[in-house]
């Protein structure tokens, strides 16, 4: 172990790196969710298969979807510095990157949640409309919670991108372990540095896809006892 | 009363164009178990969901009660629809939610107290012969479970129509039987009409007071069961007969096979 790493350690640059990682990833996601979860439902009904067919609302929220979806993140960070400053008024720090994380994993999310709520059996959403239910009585009623087992298997999986960008992000200005590893183990030639935080993002991975497994399999319904 | 007065839907592709109903009339008068029969393709399906309108008609009006459903808006008609309850070859439960919780939907769409939600469909659950399953959920039931839980949740609204379409296709036939009766009680005790779609001449022989026959989108044939099987008058219905025979048979024979459908029960 070198002495930077045992310096990290017992500084506590490192703990602080692993509670900034987590608290980005899960501060954005839960942020990209409230905005990509009407988004995506929002896509979902507006198709013209869909449940309140409306093309104009659909090609425009899709084309933005897929701009933003289309741009690597790393050069969308870049690109969007402008606009961060603009909203927390600085280019340096947490608080700009979770709004670059927030407007790169919002479109993430909303396709993300489209896809899910596709799964919901038409014959379900037919059934209830044959019961009189309104289009948001069938979004709140039926569709979100029918899906909800592939929204958390999703959010799962968003949860871990949004972590791999979180990585990226903090490379460039925030904290977190992305940082630790670049400027204190790449940039110092410090391997070791490079792979403890390597072995934290996997250990946090693994956690984060453990319990949401879990929470998916308990909350759905349809696997026989 | 249920009128379907002219009635054309037709679907269009790229390719080209499919008439799946073309020129429908047909009265389905109260208390009765309507009957409409038809191979695979003929248009049955498209015919009964035109009546809650989950199709559209591309013209012709679908009057119940005096009332033109085409005319209405989407939340007079979701108001109607109330009334115009249906059941599905698939069931078509709610996989997230218990028998009990599929009942009370249509009473949650109506805010219906839920308290007093629980006990209406406590009691249809019962009258189903399924109290024990209240809190079982669909995976866990079988196909004949599943669809008296639909016909319970179906029978929440307190409806004056209820549409089948296919509601005993994917049933065994103990399943089926069971079912149908269920079918034909409720007719019977809670006067409701029923309009039921098949391809099975067994379910029209057993249940059916009228029954059309439907074939490449148009009726050929509206009569009682009796005279469809003993006297049918177009083509279509003596082939759905006859296969159903397997012997291009006579009258007598006709007969038998439906005296043999209605002692089944």
């Amino acid at each position: 172990m070198s002495a930077e790493l045992t310096n990290l350690f017992q500084n506590g640059d490192l703990v602080k790196a692993i509670w900034e990682t987590v608290y980005m990833t899960f501060g954005s996601t839960i942020i990209a969710y409230l905005l990509g979860l009407p988004l995506g439902i929002l896509l979902y009904v507006t198709d013209k298969k869909g449940i309140c067919p409306c093309s104009p609302i659909n090609t425009v929220l899709g084309f933005f979807v897929n701009l933003v979806r289309s741009i690597p993140f790393m050069i969308l960070i870049v690109a969007i510095f402008p606009v961060a400053k603009l909203i927390v008024g600085t280019t340096v720090g947490n608080g700009p990157m979770m709004v670059i994380l927030i407007i790169g994993a919002t479109p993430y999310v909303a396709r993300m949640v489209e896809s899910s709520v596709r799964e919901v059996n038409s014959g379900i959403i037919e059934s209830a409309q044959s019961m009189g239910a309104s289009t948001w009585q069938i979004i709140i009623k039926v569709i979100i919670p029918e899906a909800k087992p592939a929204l958390i298997t999703g959010s799962v999986i968003s949860l871990v991108t949004i972590l791999g960008y979180t990585a990226m992000a903090s490379t460039i200005g925030g904290g977190g372990l992305g940082a630790i590893a670049y400027n204190e183990g790449f940039l110092r030639f410090k391997d070791d540095v490079v792979w403890m935080c390597v072995l934290f993002i996997v250990v946090i991975v693994q956690l984060i896809q453990t319990i949401g497994n879990f929470i998916a399999k308990k909350t759905d319904k349809r696997i026989k006892n | 009363m249920i009128e379907i007065v002219s009635l054309n839907k037709t679907f269009k592709s790229n390719k080209e164009d499919f008439v799946a109903l073309e020129d429908i009339n047909l009265t389905v008068n109260d208390g009765e178990i309507f009957g409409v029969i038809g191979l695979s393709g003929a248009g049955k399906s498209t015919l009964i969901r035109c009546i809650n309108l989950l199709e559209r008609p591309d013209s012709g009006k679908v009057v119940i009660d005096g009332q033109d459903l085409t005319l209405l808006n989407k939340k007079e008609l979701n108001a109607f629809r109330k009334n115009l309850s249906m059941i599905f070859q698939g069931f078509n439960l709610f996989e997230q939610r218990t028998a009990l919780q599929n009942v009370c939907f249509p009473l949650e769409l109506t805010n219906v107290p839920k308290e007093e939600r629980t006990k209406i469909a406590l009691e249809l659950l019962e009258q189903m012969g399924i109290q024990d399953k209240a809190n079982s959920y669909p995976s866990q039931l079988s196909g004949g479970q599943k669809q008296r839980v639909a016909i319970a949740r179906a029978l929440a609204s307190n409806p004056k129509y209820l549409l089948c379409d296919e509601a005993t296709s994917a049933l065994d036939p103990e399943a089926t039987e069971s079912i149908l009766s269920i079918i034909k009680e409720i007719n019977q005790k809670q006067k409701i009409t029923v309009i039921v779609i098949t391809h099975e001449l067994s379910v029209i022989a057993k249940i059916c007071d009228r029954v059309a026959v439907i074939h490449n989108g148009k009726v050929c044939e509206c009569n009682t069961p009796t005279q469809i099987f003993k006297n049918p008058q177009t083509e279509p219905t003596k082939k759905l007969i006859a296969s159903a025979t397997f012997l291009r048979g006579n009258n007598k024979c006709r007969l038998n096979l439906l005296i043999f459908f209605k002692t089944v029960i």
